[in-house]
């Protein structure tokens, strides 16, 4: 009998809870949630035909005006936005997808996807409003099932068991709002909705300093820095992901086709956790090159001007004049892309790793 | 395991549903005898031998005063049992005080050992020595059986941070099966409510402006110094007590009742009547069994400064094996020292001027708020450094210094609100179900104000 009170305050304290967390988010606390903010404002740009999705490498480096400017001069008409959100997590990058595509149901033609799957910053921090907001129960099961498949995980390694305790975390506290004002309060994350944004690119033209500055100061960082880039460009291995993770991958790419868009795989030019990437890349090329455009920018050997040093702010970023010589690089090979395309049959045969799978 | 931490709810969820599924109140007792080893083991288990020591010391004490009738015999073996519980505790609690400070003397820096504090010591020994003393004194006849003594003193809810509970108000409850019928389960529950408020927004959430102060004080100036001492003057009050509400709940909702340890003490008119109302449970053991033994007021003006000398330093020391602790004891002696010469040369019949009250009422706050100075820094350098920032009149930094009106203001109703509010009252109005549709909306307006990282109270370092 007892029980049945208890059950009644719990549904009572629920349902309280989502009203609080509606208010909340009307009155500007969901401002710090990337993944939220992101997806709200690209809603807003309604004739978008190319979308970007990936990390902070591309919303800091990709800019859609300037991309659309250089497919103009090509020829080609495009209207892209920039979804990018830092250290986005694959169930986030999941998460956005299946929302756009969701509550818009025109016009995006071509999905570009970041190759690194293994960012979690989400993951790991159960605290912060980003985690709160973003750990319900779809979410939560997709985030921990997917990190059961992962591989290699980001430094310091943490247990699964870890990584289900922080989800765990962020799953009550998004279904009672606990701690939400003090993370809110307390959260270092940007607060996103005041960024000046440009088709959700935010320019890194304000910051200053090179990574050359640094590795200039110390030269066992320089020696390391040069040693990973030849690692890098010599790396073929394809075993730094699983198979999991990679039919997990394909599954998204699945869903981007079924909406009617075509997803291309765009390898930045990437040096933290670039191992995975290099793995993913090299997974698609031999298994189903010919039906997933894979635009890699990410070997040094090939990619010389984006990993010099002095055309990077830092060891994963690159700086504003990079930025923009790399938007102009992706935009010249989609244009190749395109133009390769044009009287050739339009339809896409399937990968075939997934009927083989 | 923090009452304010998801863990305990898990725990007490678990203890309570099997507690009162259970018929035989000998098999109660001993599921809340093994709930209570599972608490306190989930701090340390290493330290649970210490508690059974303790336990052990403090039965085969009473029995045996129970069995002699000899005074000279009963003398012995109190000193014995008392000098066994000290022991732990001023082995465990003081050694590095008393190592470190031999050591200054001696220009020694290096310890022999380094000593670690189990949680809940002073408590769990002033439950041990005032069960012996009692005994000795015949106000209780010692129990026989062993679990009812291993439970009054690991009872969970009381455990590391009291209330320290007199024997003679535990023991007989234990005699009984507790009746779930006749349980006042919304008036613990609510009360469980208002600690968690206490504790988990208030206290938990006002460090921001106690900690970075304390820990670089010279950096400050006069604002932040106000801030943080009145900061740090509602956490103490919120967290402890916020923890006393929440043990008294959790007992209450296994049947026990234990006495409230704190009555509004910042409302106090003076250090007489704060100590009536700031950690009952240990002013009236140190009167019982320190003051009173020691003389009390009998012999004069003189004895009873000395007696009210002794039983502040003595408390101070118990707080924390620190010289500032002593240090605060001391400024809270010497205040009680005064308060009586003053109220021993006032004539009693002289009628008051308008407003001594509520002055009398700010000097009290502000002696208690600034003997909490001594009682936060780790140092007398640090205190000092404190003391110095109120020198120099600059706006605060650590917040901007509108905050000090909410904090203050925080602290008043506190007071005020809870002064007036008849929780039980409260609780007994409308059915069950409306009470329990109101519960779930209050926590739901509670939690998003909670400190997310969950600070232990600070009264488990004592």
């Amino acid at each position: 009998m007892r029980l049945k009170y208890a059950w009644l305050a719990i549904l009572s304290l629920l349902i309280t809870a989502q009203g609080i967390s509606a208010i909340a988010l009307r009155f500007g606390f969901g401002d710090k949630y990337a993944v939220g903010t992101a997806l709200d404002r690209a809603l807003k740009s309604n004739d978008t035909t190319v979308l970007f999705l990936g990390t902070s490498r591309i919303k800091y480096a990709l800019d859609p005006a300037l991309f659309d400017t250089a497919m103009k001069a090509t020829g080609f008409h495009t209207v892209s936005y920039n979804l990018g959100v830092p250290a986005v997590s694959f169930a986030e990058m999941e998460y956005q997808l299946h929302e756009y595509f969701a509550r818009r149901q025109c016009c995006v033609k071509y999905v570009f996807i970041e190759s690194d799957i293994v960012e979690e910053a989400s993951l790991r921090e159960p605290n912060t409003v980003r985690s709160i907001l973003f750990f319900d129960v779809s979410n939560a099961f997709n985030s921990f099932t997917y990190i059961l498949h992962e591989k290699e995980k980001p430094p310091p390694p943490i247990s699964n068991w870890t990584y289900a305790k922080y989800i765990l975390t962020a799953l009550f506290r998004h279904y009672t709002n606990a701690g939400l004002f003090q993370s809110f309060i307390a959260d270092t994350h940007d607060n996103f909705r005041a960024q000046v944004e440009q088709n959700g690119y935010i320019s890194v033209a304000a910051a200053r300093g090179r990574l050359s500055d640094t590795l200039d100061a110390d030269a066992s960082l320089r020696q390391y820095y040069d040693e990973m880039l030849a690692e890098l460009s010599a790396s073929k291995s394809t075993k730094h992901i699983s198979d999991g993770q990679f039919a997990r991958f394909l599954d998204l790419m699945d869903f981007i086709k079924s909406k009617g868009a075509e997803p291309i795989v765009l390898r930045s030019s990437q040096f933290v956790l670039a191992l995975p990437s290099a793995s993913l890349v090299e997974r698609i090329r031999v298994s189903c090159f010919d039906a997933l455009p894979v635009f890699d920018f990410g070997r040094p050997a090939d990619n010389k001007e984006l990993f010099d040093p002095r055309n990077r702010l830092n060891y994963d970023h690159l700086a504003v004049n990079a930025a923009e010589r790399f938007t102009l690089m992706v935009a010249d090979r989609f244009a190749t892309l395109l133009d390769a395309r044009k009287g050739a049959a339009g339809t896409q045969s399937s990968c075939p790793s997934r009927e083989t799978k | 395991m923090i009452f304010t931490d998801w863990t305990f709810f898990v725990f007490f969820a678990v203890v309570s549903l099997v507690y009162w599924d259970i018929p035989s109140n000998d098999w109660r007792k001993i599921w809340l005898l093994a709930a209570s080893c599972v608490f306190y083991a989930a701090w340390d288990w290493r330290f649970l031998g210490l508690v059974l020591l303790v336990i052990a010391n403090t039965y085969v004490a009473t029995r045996a005063l129970a069995r002699k009738t000899a005074e000279r015999h009963r003398r012995t073996i109190l000193a014995v049992g008392i000098v066994v519980s000290l022991s732990v505790l001023g082995f465990f609690k003081y050694f590095n005080f008393f190592a470190d400070t031999i050591g200054s003397l001696f220009g020694v820096q290096r310890r022999i050992i380094d000593i670690l504090l189990p949680v809940g010591i002073s408590f769990y020994t002033f439950h041990s020595l005032s069960y012996m003393i009692d005994t000795y004194r015949r106000k209780i006849v010692p129990t026989r059986d062993f679990v009812d003594v291993a439970l009054y003193i690991l009872f969970f809810p009381q455990l590391v941070a009291g209330p320290i509970v007199r024997a003679t108000d535990l023991l007989p409850q234990m005699r009984e099966l507790r009746s779930l019928g006749g349980l006042d389960a919304r008036h613990y529950l609510l009360m469980f409510l208002v600690g968690y408020f206490k504790k988990a927004v208030i206290s938990d959430n006002i460090v921001r402006f106690v900690d970075p102060f304390f820990s670089h004080p010279a950096q400050y100036g006069g604002g932040d110094a106000l801030l943080a001492v009145l900061s740090y003057t509602t956490q103490i009050y919120c967290d402890f007590s916020g923890y006393t509400d929440m043990a008294i709940a959790v007992a209450g909702l296994l049947g026990y009742q234990l006495k409230p340890n704190f009555a509004h003490p910042y409302l106090a008119a003076n250090l007489i009547d704060f100590w009536r109302r700031w950690h009952i449970s240990l002013s009236f053991w140190l009167r019982d069994y320190l003051y009173f033994p020691l003389g009390g007021n009998r012999g004069g003006p003189w004895m009873q400064t000395r007696n009210i000398a002794i039983t502040m330093l003595l408390g101070g020391l118990w707080h924390g094996a620190a010289w500032t602790f002593v240090a605060w004891g001391a400024l809270h002696g010497v205040g009680l020292i005064v308060c009586h010469a003053w109220r021993n040369w006032r004539n009693p019949t002289h009628r008051e001027p308008i407003g001594y009250s509520l002055g009398a009422n700010l000097v009290t706050f502000s002696w208690v708020a600034f003997a909490w100075i001594f009682f936060r820094a780790t140092s007398f350098a640090d205190a000092s450094s404190v003391i110095r920032c109120f020198s120099d009149l600059k706006l605060p930094t650590l917040a901007p210094w509108q905050l000090a009106l909410p904090v203050a203001g925080v602290l008043a109703a506190m007071h005020v609100v809870f002064y007036r509010l008849d929780l039980k009252a409260i609780a007994a109005r409308g059915p069950d179900s409306v009470f329990a549709l109101s519960y779930g909306a209050a926590v739901a307006v509670i939690l998003p104000f909670i400190n997310v990282k969950v600070e232990p109270f600070i009264y488990f370092q004592f």
